[in-house]
């Protein structure tokens, strides 16, 4: 059966665009077990990608990776780090804040701070500023 | 903001076919290629299989659509028919607006817009509120924008996103234009004659309305066969996404206000998810809920679980 002219049922969507994770450190989690060199932070301060829209929605923040064509959903405890982190805090500080703000074992908040930024780093969500 | 007649032209255009690695390709339902897009030097270049190469130019005063083509082996009804159906839509995107696969019906409340895959019923809906009396102001694509300067009047702008009306001609296939004794989608066309149109006047658009059919369910009889449900923002956005129609991905900085619309409207339209059963003996209570969506649309914030 020859094509339909002049139909576009499928047109060309953001397809790509349609990829979301949700990036969720839980500080109400078991403690991740990890060696103290892993859970050691540089002290680096970040900021985003030049490809990236942040943007809360509801109760939502997202971020989009135009270049990778991505969609990241934060939860509420990686919204609050990646506001400290752009607000021009190290990941060092972002751990006392949260900590302190969560009422949280430093060691916790280390390990799934170094998690999520690792995770956000990435995927291009955020880059190391430069020293 | 105009649409000029389509220009027919011999001349040789780019190749726009599967072998052609800088055409982007699109898709119908059933995967086959139905149409061909790449930029080439001054002119976008958008072919559709059937009808011909249409290109427009890569930049446009007042987004005013001048468009020629380079016709295939079709009929002129054909050529022009594919001309408003799909080329403005998606020469007015890549002007600056943004363009929703869907229909829409301007109900009491406003302009509900209807967006689904295809073959959910889109068409067919904005018929069945058409001979309830509502007027169908799109079929196939939604033009949508945010600029507060093409709002009706500096008194009237509330701020929410407008719609841009088009020449359009509702579609049914063969089972909806039997039950309501219409004519096929085979054999209707988009006319305007040789006349150069001007876009509608913006309409304010009220709501989104994803559509979803469910295929081959066992009904629930503990739960209602229509549900409709207010989408969370976040998932509107999605959502909003994967209806899109655009020409071509490759313009990073057209690609980001096309984000940021979205965004925009996910966060200031209300977008809900209709679900229902595949039958025609359902659509007097999809149209029913439609209804009462635009009469009072906070009733239907939360209010109801899709069934899985």
């Amino acid at each position: 059966m020859s094509p339909r002219v002049g139909v576009l049922d499928s047109a060309n969507r953001l397809a790509p665009l349609l990829s979301r994770r949700v990036i969720s450190p839980c500080l109400e989690a078991a403690i991740i077990e990890t060696s103290p060199l892993t859970a050691a932070l540089p002290g680096y301060r970040y900021t985003t990608s030049a490809d990236v829209i942040i943007e809360r929605l509801g109760d939502s923040l997202l971020a989009v990776q135009l270049g990778t064509d991505r969609i990241l959903e934060l939860n509420d405890t990686a919204a609050r780090l990646l506001d400290l982190l752009l607000a021009g805090k190290t990941d060092v500080e972002a751990v006392t804040v949260i900590s302190a703000e969560y009422d949280a074992p430093t060691e916790e908040v280390t390990a799934s701070v170094a998690a999520t930024v690792a995770s956000l780093t990435a995927e291009k969500i955020l880059v190391r500023e430069a020293s | 903001m105009e649409i000029f007649p389509v220009q027919f032209i011999e001349t040789s255009p780019p190749r726009l076919d599967a072998g052609n690695p800088a055409a982007t390709a699109w898709q119908d339902a059933r995967g086959n290629d139905v149409a061909f897009a790449t930029t080439c030097g001054a002119w976008h270049w958008l072919r559709v299989v059937g009808a011909g190469s249409f290109r427009f130019p890569v930049t446009s005063q007042a987004r005013s659509v001048r468009a020629e083509v380079v016709p295939e082996n079709a009929s002129t009804s054909t050529v022009v028919d594919s001309y408003y159906r799909t080329v403005v839509p998606i020469a007015l995107q890549a002007y600056g607006l943004e363009t929703l696969h869907g229909s829409a019906v301007n109900l009491p409340g406003g302009v509900v817009a209807l967006c689904a895959q295809p073959e959910t019923g889109k068409s067919t809906i904005a018929y069945a509120l058409r001979e309830r009396g509502h007027e169908a102001v799109a079929d196939d694509s939604v033009i949508v924008s945010l600029d507060a300067a093409e709002s009706l009047t500096s008194e009237a702008a509330t701020g929410r996103p407008l719609i841009h009306p088009l020449p359009f001609a509702l579609r049914l296939r063969q089972a909806s234009a039997k039950h309501f004794s219409s004519p096929s989608k085979a054999s209707v066309r988009v006319e305007v004659g040789h006349r150069r149109v001007a876009t509608g006047l913006p309409l304010e658009l009220a709501a989104v309305v994803m559509l979803h059919r469910r295929d081959g369910l066992k009904p629930n009889l503990d739960e209602p066969a229509v549900t409709l449900r207010r989408l969370a923002p976040n998932e509107a956005f999605t959502q909003l996404l994967a209806q899109s129609l655009t020409f071509s991905l490759a313009d990073k900085e057209r690609k980001r206000a096309m984000v940021r619309t979205y965004l925009q409207l996910a966060a200031a339209t209300p977008v809900y998810g209709l679900s229902y059963p595949t039958g025609l003996e359902h659509l007097k209570a999809i149209c029913d809920r439609l209804e009462g969506l635009a009469a009072a649309p906070e009733a239907a914030r939360d209010h109801e679980n899709p069934p899985t």
